[in-house]
């Protein structure tokens, strides 16, 4: 039965869901990456978030932006033993496609390297001015001007 | 590394000819001084009997000495240039040894950054770096990006710049990006940094500066003449200013460019292999200078003590202590660099670069320097100390004008004497010390003026002869009215360091950005009103030494809309328009300086580094990617608690600069800030963080 509460609460849920698409092309624009087709992928996670929201989030962006990170990020290679062996290049571009989400225990291990691996040299400084001219009176001199 | 490699090669025959030419110069510089000595005794009424006037002497004895050593090695540097005499040119010297055909070893290009604005540090880099591509040589270098910078937000922009200049030039294997937590010992702490952990792994190191552009050509020659020249330590190259709008930046380019080489190769004629290092645009041998340039702290307290801060003079001096050749190679282009763009971000850098050569008085009798470089110590230290020489001098003879126009002569003026001293004024001779000293003082530009001139081809480089000798003339009528100024701020900046005032270690401005009257009148408002009193009070004194006096209290007075004036970019390219200040770079700009032109043209982010570092994915992904994951102490955690609920809560607008600071600092903040600001269903709240 159709009362007027209930065709307003639906309303209501398709702005919402609406919003949650817009909002997630949004995020997929900023993200720029040419691999991901947006109308594709948004439609996946509203469905992904219909049928299976998750419990302890609520509202239909929250629901959409969570399911879409999901998709993001549970490709193939997000691993983070795999990510550790992999080169900077395909580590930049697993970071760019949402690897943020990587738990803190995994984070370490895949993280990006940005410089290649130290090796420790000692560089000892040789002290100069033991025969240098003994101005301490100058700099005494005017620090009380 | 266990034993200390030095190199002593048995008196070269470079050495031999520096030592006659310091000689030369030495006699020269002394016989002028002495002769124009002589001549100031007899112009004073006393002849230097008297306290005040004994005082004067000496100042301008030890003034006249130092622009003499200057006006030397210009002549030097002219008659090098004109007889094109390469005999100890070290680019000649590597290319008997044949250099060009010489194999190419691993080389490192650092570039230290310090709060500098990413894009235009980038795209110097990327024109540097796509220039080498070029070449076909970019695999025997790699380049390191070694950042000091404590604005965390300006952080997050280096970091997205460098992620956006490996992906766009697929350079992530050959350019790295570092940064320090902690500046210890500043520049050089942070080259000795990149020494300890990777310096192993290279021959050689390129040190650039944040506004270096370098030609790819130059950078492989560079190596080249290392692998050939095995005593070399280091090799300097010239750089060449050049990018700049404003009419005081155009001006300082055009001055750097048309006087610039014959002093360079003058300076290459008295000191050869014991030459300067500029701390950027050289090439290093990593090792020795691992083993002996690593800077010691100076013992003690107060500005002359603590961390070296002109680090270069000194790393040259040690690398020439054990033995290695520090050379410039005076006549090797493909170098760039950037002036300040204003008066004042000059005068800001020299406060810097004041206090660092004035820690150099400390080490003069260290052990072992060569001479070349304790004088080196001592030009440094006179380049602002002379202000202060000069300044001491002009007040002394103000005395002198009021002491003979308030007192009687006194025909007895030291010991008793059977013979009076009779005043005595000599104004010929006055005009021809005056001219003497002008001579000394603008026949080099003269001379620059004649190079040009003569090596034809270049002139039309320049916007024509015409447009090149009005130029020079205007380029001195500038720096004549300048000159006062730097006076003041620089016997200021030795005053106030002798006095224990220390230097703060800002980012070097690298936009042009010109100054506004408000800024005028505080830097130079009251330098003004002394200059307007000490005319007045000469006037009433001796109105004819006020007229000796108006090019100093004139160019003080009018300190106020120069300063402004010349810092405007419209006024420099008025200037550009009617041909003026032009150079070479400017009439037919190197392909280097046009990718990086490019490169600067291209938008740049404009919204707050934290927001994108919060909102957009790459830059969040990119930030998070480079953070250590370290577990914080409780009542960090705490902080960081209650200031991710203020941002999430109220916007991003209410947070401070420390505490986007504190935030942008933290994985895990940055993580949840973005999935929540992502899943925001608050209107307000998405719009404050950019989101519709």
């Amino acid at each position: 039965m159709n009362s007027p509460a209930n065709n307003c609460d639906q309303l209501l849920k398709q702005t919402d869901w609406q919003r949650a698409e817009r909002r997630a092309l949004q995020y997929l624009k900023r993200l720029d990456d040419s691999a991901v087709a947006p109308e594709h992928l948004v439609s996946v996670a509203i469905a992904h978030a219909q049928n299976n929201p998750d419990v302890a989030i609520n509202g239909a962006i929250a629901q959409t932006m969570l399911a879409l990170q999901r998709l993001l990020t549970d490709s193939p290679g997000s691993d983070p033993k795999t990510l550790a062996a992999k080169s900077s290049r395909q580590r930049v571009r697993h970071w760019l496609n949402g690897a943020q989400s990587l738990n803190a225990a995994d984070y370490e291990a895949a993280r990006l390297p940005t410089m290649p691996p130290m090796q420790r040299v000692n560089m000892s400084p040789t002290p100069m001015i033991r025969h240098g001219l003994p101005l301490g009176w100058l700099s005494r001199l005017f620090r009380r001007l | 590394m266990n034993a200390r490699t030095t190199f002593r090669s048995a008196n070269p025959r470079w050495r031999r000819a520096a030592i006659a030419r310091r000689i030369l110069m030495f006699i020269l510089v002394a016989t002028q001084t002495a002769i124009a000595g002589a001549y100031m005794m007899q112009i004073l009424p006393y002849h230097g009997r008297t306290p005040v006037e004994l005082a004067v002497l000496v100042t301008f004895i030890g003034l006249f000495a130092w622009i003499s050593i200057g006006f030397w090695t210009a002549i030097a540097g002219f008659f090098v240039l004109l007889g094109n005499a390469r005999k100890y040119a070290i680019t000649h010297i590597c290319k008997v040894r044949g250099a060009a055909s010489a194999p190419l070893a691993p080389t490192a290009i650092l570039m230290p950054i310090y709060n500098e604005n990413p894009h235009h540090v980038f795209a110097g880099l990327k024109a540097t770096y796509v220039s080498l591509q070029d070449t076909g040589q970019l695999s025997h270098f790699e380049f390191f990006i070694l950042s000091d910078t404590t604005d965390a937000a300006r952080a997050v922009d280096e970091e997205l710049a460098w992620a956006e200049f490996c992906r766009s030039l697929d350079a992530f294997d050959h350019v790295h990006y570092r940064r320090r937590r902690a500046n210890i010992k500043r520049k050089s702490g942070n080259i000795g940094d990149f020494c300890r952990r990777w310096g192993a792994y290279f021959r050689y190191m390129i040190v650039l500066d944040a506004d270096s552009i370098m030609a790819g050509q130059t950078l492989k020659t560079m190596v080249q003449m290392m692998e050939v020249r095995p005593e070399a330590g280091i090799i300097q190259t010239p750089p060449v200013t050049v990018n700049r709008t404003s009419l005081f930046a155009r001006i300082q380019q055009f001055a750097n460019r048309v006087y610039g080489p014959m002093f360079t190769a003058g300076v290459n004629f008295w000191r050869l292999g014991e030459c300067y290092y500029w701390g950027h645009n050289a090439i290093i041998r990593v090792r020795p200078f691992m083993e002996h340039c690593a800077l010691a702290r100076l013992p003690g307290r107060g500005p002359m003590a603590g961390e070296i801060l002109s680090h270069d003079f000194v790393e040259a001096a040690l690398m020439r202590r054990a033995g290695w050749e520090v050379w410039v190679a005076y006549d090797l282009g493909g170098s760039y660099e950037e002036t300040p763009p204003t008066l004042l971000d000059e005068l800001k850098r020299d406060r810097r670069w004041c206090q660092g050569n004035l820690q150099h008085l400390r080490l003069l009798g260290t052990k072992g320097l060569s001479s070349s470089h304790r004088t080196m110590f001592v030009n440094g230290v006179m380049a602002y100390a002379s202000a202060m020489f000069w300044l001491l001098f002009l007040i002394l003879s103000t005395v002198e004008v009021a002491v003979q126009a308030l007192s009687a002569y006194k025909y007895f003026p030291s010991n008793p004497s059977l013979f009076p001293v009779w005043p005595e004024w000599h104004p010929d001779w006055a005009l021809m010390l005056i001219f003497s000293t002008a001579v000394l003082l603008f026949a080099p530009k003269i001379l620059s003026l004649l190079l040009a001139i003569i090596k034809k081809p270049s002139t039309r480089y320049f916007g024509g002869t015409r447009a090149l000798t009005v130029s020079v003339v205007l380029e001195s009528i500038v720096a004549s009215l300048l000159a006062p100024i730097r006076m003041v701020f620089h016997a200021q900046f030795v005053l106030t360091t002798l006095m224990g005032l220390r230097v703060r270690w800002g980012g070097q401005v690298r936009d042009d950005a010109e100054t506004d009257w408000l800024t005028a009148v505080r830097s130079h408002g009251t330098v003004t009103v002394i200059a307007l009193g000490w005319a007045a009070l000469v006037h009433w004194l001796n109105p004819a030494f006020f007229w000796w006096l108006t090019p100093i209290t004139g160019a003080l007075i009018a300190a106020i809309p120069l300063s402004v004036y010349l810092s405007r970019a419209s006024l420099g390219q008025r200037a550009r328009r009617w041909r003026l200040f032009t150079i070479p770079e400017e009439i037919a700009p190197p392909p280097e300086l046009v990718t990086a032109n490019n490169a600067l043209a291209s938008p740049r982010p404009s919204t707050d580094p934290f927001i994108r570092a919060v909102v957009h994915p790459q830059v969040n992904a990119i930030h998070i990617a480079m953070l250590r994951r370290k577990p914080a102490p409780l009542s960090t955690n705490k902080r960081l608690e209650t200031l991710k609920h203020k941002a999430l809560r109220r916007g991003p607008s209410h947070l401070t600069g420390d505490e986007k600071a504190h935030l942008l600092q933290d994985a895990a903040s940055m993580q949840i800030l973005h999935l929540q600001v992502w899943q925001t269903t608050d209107r307000e709240l998405s719009q404050s963080w950019g989101l519709s």
